[in-house]
C-alpha cells in the first residue's frame, strides 16, 4: 500500500509538472529553474568549427547536471519516460497509467516551448533577414534538478553589406523537454565517477549517433525559430565539430556517384578518326546543352539539343546562354547549316550516331531558325524526336531516315507559340497521341498525332497576381511544365518570376487555379514524382534552391489556403531538409 | 566540406530517379551534380559529382550544368554542361533501387508501385 500511495504521489507530481510545462508553452514564460541554471557557452571560430574544449565541458557539464537523475534512470528502457520519477520509469509494463502519461509527452514533443528575444514581429523578421550564416554564440541552459528542459540558445550576427561594419544580432531560444534526449542515459557512461566525465568519455558520447541526432534536431529546431526559411548552418558546424555523420556524408559524395563517359570531350575528339558526324558534333563544341533525353526504345541511346550561339568564357561561367528560352537565337545561315541536336550512344561516346538539323531555307518545311530549346523522344513512337525551338516552332525528326532534316514543322499561325517552347508533355495512346506544348509567353498548344502543321488547341495562361494590394490577371511566363503523376489532368508550371502554378486541364482549355510564390527567381525546373501515389513536387531555381513540395490532393481541393496544402521543405547547399508525406 | 558551403549557384535542373523512389539528382551552374535520399540523413547529399573540364585534376574550371536526365532504367544520369558536353554518371547501385531489405524498402515498399510498368 506505502508504494501505491508513493506511487501516486509521484505520477502526481509528474502531471503537475507536465501542466506547469504546457503552461509556460502557452504564455511564453521560462520554465522555472532555467534562470538558474548554468549557461555554457560554446564559442565558434571564424573556421566555422566548434572548439572540442568547451565541446567537451559542455559535455562535463550535461553530465553533472544529470547527475541526479542519472542513477534513478539506470536500467531503464530508452523511452520517453526515462527520466521520470525512479517508480514510473522502472516499472513502466508494470503501471498502466505511465502509458496515460505518453500523450502529454509527446504532445510537449510536436510543439516545443518556444520563446523569441525579439516580440516586435516587424523588427524580428528584419533582424532575421540579416541574420548571419554562422552563428556567433552557442549556448545551452542546462537543466536543474527539479526542471524537466534543457534551453538551447544560438546567437548569430552578420555583416551587412551595405553597411559594412555594423552587425545585426539576434537571439531565440527553445526549451527541449529534456526527456526527449536519448542521450541522458548515455552520459553516464560506465567509468564516469561522480556526474563528471574524463575526457575520453566524453568524447566517445559525442561520437555517439544518438547524442549527434539529438543535438542536430534541437539545433535545426532553434535556426528555424530565428531564421525561418534561411539555410541554418549550425547543424552543419556541430556535426564538423563532433564528426558525426558529416565524414561519413564525405565518404558517400566521393562513392555515391562516378563518371562513365563524357561526349565531346576535348580529350576524346581524336581528329585522325573523325567522321563527317564527328566533324559537325566538333562545330557544336562550347555550345551549351539546352535540353537531354534519353530513349526508350533503345537503351543507352539519348539525343541532346545544343544552343546554336556559342557561350563566352565568362557567359558559360555566368550560365549565359545556358537556360533554354534566353539563349539568343542566330539567324545566320551557317547556324542551320550545324546540327541543332544529336544523338549520343553511351557504347560509342567518340562520335555521336546522328544529327538533327533545324532544316533549310528553302525546304518543304517551314523553317525558323533558331535555337532548339526542348526536345523529347515521343513516348508512342519511339523513333521520333520531337523538339521545340526558341521561335516557338515545333519539329519532328525521325532517327530511322538518316537524313537530319524535320520530318514535320508547325506552321507559324496566330494560334502557335511565339516565344521558346519550354516543355514538351505528351498524353493518349500509341493509337491517338497528343502533344502539349508550353512557351514562354505563356501560351499552351495541343498537337494531335506528329504530322503537327497548325495546333488542334490553344490557350493562354492567365493567373491571378496580386498587385498594389489589388488582383490583377497577368499572363503566366512560363518556364516548364509537367504532369502531376497522381491526377493527369492537372498540370504544374512553373514561371520565370519563381511562381509556382497549379493548372487544370478541362477540355481543351488549361485553367490556372493556384499560383504560389515558391521561388525568387527564374524557376527552373520542375519534377512530379514518377509514383502515382506519392504526392511530391520539386522545383529548381535560380535562386540556389531545390524545394520539396506535398501536392496532395485532397489538401487542395479542400483546403482554402493554397499555403496550408502545399509544404516546403528547402534542400541544397547549406540548407536542411525535412520531408513530410502527406500530414494526416 | 568545400562542396557543403561553397557560393549559392543558381539550381538548374532537378529530376526524380525512376527506378528508386526517394532518390532525385539537382544540378546548379557551379557543375556540381548532387544525389539525394530523401529518407536519409538529409542535411547532406547522398552523393556528388562535380563536372569538370578534367575529372583527375582538381583545379580545372568547372563547367555549368544545365540539364540531368536518368536514362529510363534508372542506371545512369546524363548531364549537359555549357561547354557541350554531356556527362554520363552512374550512381552506386544502393542509390539506383532501393535494397530489397533495411531502411529503404521499409519506408517505401508500401507506397512506391508504378501500375504503367505492366
Amino acid at each position: 500500500m506505502d508504494e501505491k500511495t508513493k506511487r501516486a504521489a509521484a505520477l502526481e507530481e509528474r502531471r503537475r509538472k507536465l501542466d506547469e510545462l504546457k503552461r509556460q508553452k502557452e504564455f511564453g514564460a521560462a520554465p522555472s529553474g532555467a534562470a538558474a541554471a548554468p549557461v555554457v557557452a560554446a564559442p565558434v571560430h571564424s573556421s566555422g568549427a566548434v572548439d572540442l574544449g568547451s565541446a567537451l565541458a559542455l559535455a562535463q557539464q550535461f553530465a553533472a547536471a544529470d547527475e541526479a537523475t542519472a542513477t534513478e534512470s539506470r536500467g531503464a528502457s530508452a523511452g520517453l519516460l526515462q527520466r521520470g520519477p525512479p517508480d514510473v520509469a522502472a516499472g513502466s509494463a508494470a503501471v498502466p497509467t505511465s502509458a496515460a502519461l505518453e500523450p502529454l509527452i509527446s504532445d510537449l514533443l510536436a510543439e516545443p516551448v518556444i520563446r523569441t528575444a525579439h516580440t516586435d514581429e516587424l523588427e524580428r523578421q528584419r533582424r532575421i533577414r540579416a541574420l548571419a550564416r554562422v552563428p556567433d554564440a552557442v549556448s545551452f541552459d542546462l537543466p536543474g534538478r527539479d526542471s524537466d528542459t534543457v534551453n538551447l540558445q544560438c546567437e548569430t550576427g552578420v555583416q551587412t553589406e551595405q553597411e559594412g561594419a555594423e552587425i545585426e544580432a539576434g537571439a531565440g531560444s527553445v526549451a527541449v523537454p529534456s526527456v526527449v534526449s536519448p542521450s541522458a542515459g548515455a552520459l553516464h557512461a560506465p567509468g564516469s565517477s561522480g556526474g563528471i566525465m574524463d575526457e575520453s568519455s566524453a568524447r566517445d558520447i559525442f561520437q555517439q549517433a544518438e547524442f549527434g541526432s539529438f543535438l542536430s534536431a534541437a539545433v535545426d529546431l532553434v535556426e528555424r525559430q530565428i531564421a525561418g526559411e534561411e539555410q541554418p548552418t549550425l547543424k552543419r558546424l556541430f556535426q564538423q565539430a563532433t564528426g558525426h555523420s558529416a565524414a561519413a556524408a564525405g565518404e558517400a559524395g566521393a562513392a555515391g556517384i562516378s563518371p562513365v563517359v563524357t561526349m565531346l570531350d576535348v580529350a576524346a575528339g581524336g581528329d585522325a578518326a573523325a567522321t563527317a558526324l564527328a566533324r559537325q558534333a566538333a562545330a557544336l563544341r562550347g555550345c551549351p546543352v539546352t535540353d537531354i533525353a534519353w530513349s526508350s526504345y533503345a537503351p543507352g541511346t539519348l539525343v541532346a539539343a545544343y544552343a546554336a550561339s556559342k557561350a563566352t568564357p565568362a557567359g558559360s561561367a555566368l550560365g549565359v546562354g545556358a537556360a533554354p528560352g534566353w539563349a539568343a537565337g542566330s539567324g545566320s545561315s551557317e547556324a542551320a547549316e550545324a546540327p541543332a541536336a544529336l544523338l549520343w550512344s553511351v557504347q560509342q561516346p567518340g562520335s555521336p550516331v546522328g544529327a538533327l538539323t533545324l532544316g533549310r531555307a528553302g525546304s518543304s518545311a517551314a523553317f525558323c531558325p533558331g535555337d532548339l530549346t526542348c526536345v523529347r523522344f515521343h513516348p508512342h513512337a519511339p523513333h521520333l524526336v520531337v523538339g521545340g525551338t526558341s521561335q516557338g516552332q515545333l519539329l519532328v525528326w525521325d532517327v530511322r531516315s538518316g537524313r537530319g532534316e524535320p520530318v514535320a514543322a508547325s506552321a507559324f499561325c496566330e494560334a502557335g507559340h511565339v516565344g521558346a517552347v519550354t516543355a514538351l508533355l505528351f498524353t493518349g495512346t500509341a493509337a491517338s497521341s497528343t502533344i502539349h506544348s508550353f512557351s514562354a509567353e505563356g501560351r499552351v498548344c495541343q498537337w494531335s498525332g506528329t504530322g503537327l502543321g497548325a495546333p488542334t488547341a490553344s490557350a493562354q495562361l492567365t493567373a491571378r497576381f496580386a498587385q498594389d494590394g489589388k488582383e490583377a490577371q497577368r499572363d503566366v511566363v512560363c518556364s516548364g511544365a509537367c504532369f502531376s503523376s497522381a491526377d493527369p489532368s492537372r498540370i504544374f508550371l512553373g514561371g520565370q518570376e519563381g511562381g509556382l502554378y497549379v493548372a487544370q486541364f478541362t477540355g481543351n482549355t488549361c485553367t490556372t487555379q493556384v499560383r504560389l510564390p515558391a521561388h525568387y527567381a527564374f524557376l527552373s525546373a520542375l519534377a512530379a514524382h514518377p509514383a502515382r501515389d506519392v504526392p511530391l513536387l520539386l522545383t529548381a531555381s535560380y535562386d540556389g534552391t531545390v524545394k520539396l513540395w506535398n501536392t496532395e490532393v485532397r489538401g487542395l481541393r479542400r483546403l482554402t489556403s493554397p499555403r496550408q496544402a502545399l509544404h516546403a521543405y528547402h534542400v541544397g547547399p547549406r540548407s536542411s531538409f525535412t520531408v513530410c508525406l502527406p500530414p494526416s | 566540406m568545400e562542396t557543403f558551403d561553397g557560393p549559392l549557384d543558381y539550381s538548374t535542373d532537378v529530376v526524380w530517379s525512376p527506378s528508386h523512389p526517394a532518390v532525385f539528382a539537382s544540378a546548379d551552374l557551379s557543375g556540381v551534380v548532387r544525389l539525394y535520399h530523401i529518407l536519409r540523413d538529409t542535411a547532406h547529399t547522398a552523393a556528388l559529382h562535380v563536372l569538370s573540364e578534367a575529372p583527375a585534376a582538381a583545379t580545372t574550371a568547372r563547367l555549368a550544368a544545365t540539364r540531368l536526365r536518368f536514362s529510363p532504367d534508372g542506371c545512369f544520369l546524363a548531364a549537359g554542361d555549357a561547354s557541350g558536353r554531356i556527362h554520363v554518371l552512374e550512381p552506386a547501385a544502393e542509390l539506383v533501387a532501393p535494397a530489397s531489405r533495411g531502411e529503404d524498402s521499409s519506408h517505401v515498399a508500401a507506397r512506391w508501385s508504378r501500375p504503367d510498368d505492366i
